[in-house]
């Protein structure tokens, strides 16, 4: 009994210094992607007429919302009306001085083809598609809303990287519309703070999922815009958690209902088969185990709070799937260190 | 008696020339007028639905004054610059009032000293893809101010966004 009992402490202690590496390895995990992963927009107008400077404010609402949106924060923003060239190049060094990683780049404005405008000028294609290489961010996404802007494109596409996006309000041969605001801005900026627009039902609302929205619900009348995104569809992440620790419980299960099997065809162990699996799990270990895991749930979703500021509904979803499945992962090493 | 037939002469040329600058001024278009034939012989055979909005200066164009478009060159409207020759009324005509520029649009030029002035004989029409420029000056380039401007001869400001799809759509 005395030996159980040391054994037990041993376990906790054992325990406790793993639980506590792991909150200090996630807290710098998060920390470094903190830092990595920073987002940042740039969103202007080159013109400084009303609907321009309504598709900034427009965009900024939704590129800093941070329910279903990029939630990008207002520190990382550099937003402008009637802004000239020489403005825009120096927004994009100064995100490459703040450490953007990942850039957003809206512009709003007149033009020709291959050609837009800002205030003190008119920009050529090739201008453009030099001032963004600039930044350092390995993935853009740009949004370009004008006349023709269709003529960007290609050549957009070659810049913005391997997860980077490119969207023009119209094709190579259309104009972009507006009243207020401009047609296609004001869709798209909707879509991006509206949870229906969520397709795939990560909590995220992706470019690519509202431009969807934008081409079916327009209709005429905002032109057919162009969307391009390099990524690969795949599972969202926590559905492939969850499916990992499912898999994960489901072999540590079988191992542990094998090995219960074969203590008791050599007998070392006094147990009689009709409870052999009942081993695979054991209500006051998995008890034990689900207090600890729930108290890293609680410390590791105060620690995304304080980093990010905010939590996602999908991840307090999917935290309360996963943790008790890690807690019966757990409960079964914990069962076979206690055999 | 040399004298007085010099100075009747003079008097003679005088009275005529005083006729001929009343008829000149008397033959010269009105705004109004300028304005009719612009409706009836430009917009009325292009007019697509509620798209086209028309606009034009309080005054004439005299000799020496140049309009173009805001960007000359690109694509699809590499656009030109036009001095003026004579008085000419000038209108802006906006086919698509909903979109940005550039766009089609038309620059027309009204010779006003001509009677009855047509298509090709004392009617210019230019398609151009932007808000013209005259003298330099940007010419109604902000929406806000071209949709409550009294320089509107046809068509009205846009209430909302367009009920029926653009024409080339």
């Amino acid at each position: 009994m005395s030996h159980l009992l040391y054994s037990l402490k041993r376990l906790k202690i054992c325990l406790a210094f793993f639980f506590a590496s792991i909150i200090v390895i996630w807290s710098f995990i998060l920390a470094a992607i903190a830092v990595a992963n920073s987002v940042g927009a740039i969103i202007i107008s080159g013109a400084g007429f009303f609907s321009f400077n309504n598709d900034v404010n427009n965009m900024t609402a939704a590129l800093t919302n941070t329910s279903v949106g990029y939630g990008i924060s207002t520190s990382n923003i550099y937003s402008g009306h009637n802004q000239s060239f020489a403005e825009f190049q120096s927004a994009v060094s100064q995100m490459n001085n703040n450490g953007i990683s990942e850039l957003h780049i809206y512009v709003s404005t007149h033009g020709n083809k291959n050609i837009i405008q800002f205030s003190d000028r008119t920009v050529s294609k090739n201008e453009f598609i030099s001032a963004i290489n600039q930044s350092s961010a390995s993935t853009k996404h740009v949004v370009l809303d004008s006349c023709y802007s269709g003529t960007f494109y290609n050549d957009l596409s070659g810049v913005v990287g391997q997860d980077g996006t490119v969207i023009t309000s119209t094709d190579e041969n259309h104009v972009s519309r507006y009243f207020t605001e401009s047609f296609f801005t004001g869709k798209l900026s909707d879509y991006l703070q509206d949870a229906e627009t969520d397709e795939n039902g990560d909590g995220k609302v992706t470019y690519i999922e509202a431009m969807g929205r934008v081409k079916r619900a327009g209709g005429w009348l905002p032109n057919l815009g162009h969307p391009k995104s390099i990524s690969i569809p795949t599972l969202s992440e926590w559905k492939q958690i969850f499916l990992t620790l499912l898999m994960l419980s489901l072999v540590m299960g079988f191992m542990r209902d094998r090995s219960s099997a074969l203590s008791v065809s050599t007998g070392s162990v006094s147990l009689k088969p009709p409870y052999a699996n009942l081993l695979a799990f054991n209500r006051h270990i998995y008890t034990f185990a689900l207090k600890w895991v729930g108290g890293i749930v609680v410390l590791g979703i105060a620690g995304v709070i304080v980093v990010s500021g905010h939590l996602k509904v999908i991840d307090l979803f999917g935290t309360l799937f996963c943790a008790p499945l890690v807690a019966y992962i757990l409960h079964l090493v914990m069962s076979l260190v206690h055999d | 008696m040399k004298n007085l037939v010099c100075i009747f002469i003079a008097a003679l040329l005088f009275t005529f020339g005083c006729a001929y600058q009343k008829a000149w001024s008397d033959d010269l278009l009105v705004r109004d007028q300028a304005v009719a034939i612009l409706i009836e012989q430009i917009i009325t055979p292009r007019v697509y639905e509620d798209y086209y909005m028309a606009f034009g200066p309080q005054q004439m164009l005299t000799i020496g004054d140049r309009v173009e478009p805001e960007i000359l060159g690109g694509q699809p409207y590499p656009g030109s610059a036009k001095d003026i020759q004579g008085p000419t009324w000038f209108f802006w005509v906006d086919t698509d009032k909903w979109a940005r520029f550039a766009h089609l649009v038309h620059f027309v030029y009204i010779d006003a000293s001509h009677p009855n002035p047509t298509l090709g004989d004392g009617i210019v029409v230019e398609d151009q893809g932007w808000w013209p420029n005259i003298n330099g000056i940007d010419y109604l380039d902000d929406p806000q101010e071209r949709w409550t401007s009294s320089d509107i001869v046809y068509g009205e400001a846009p209430t909302g966004p367009p009920t029926v799809p653009p024409r080339n759509q």
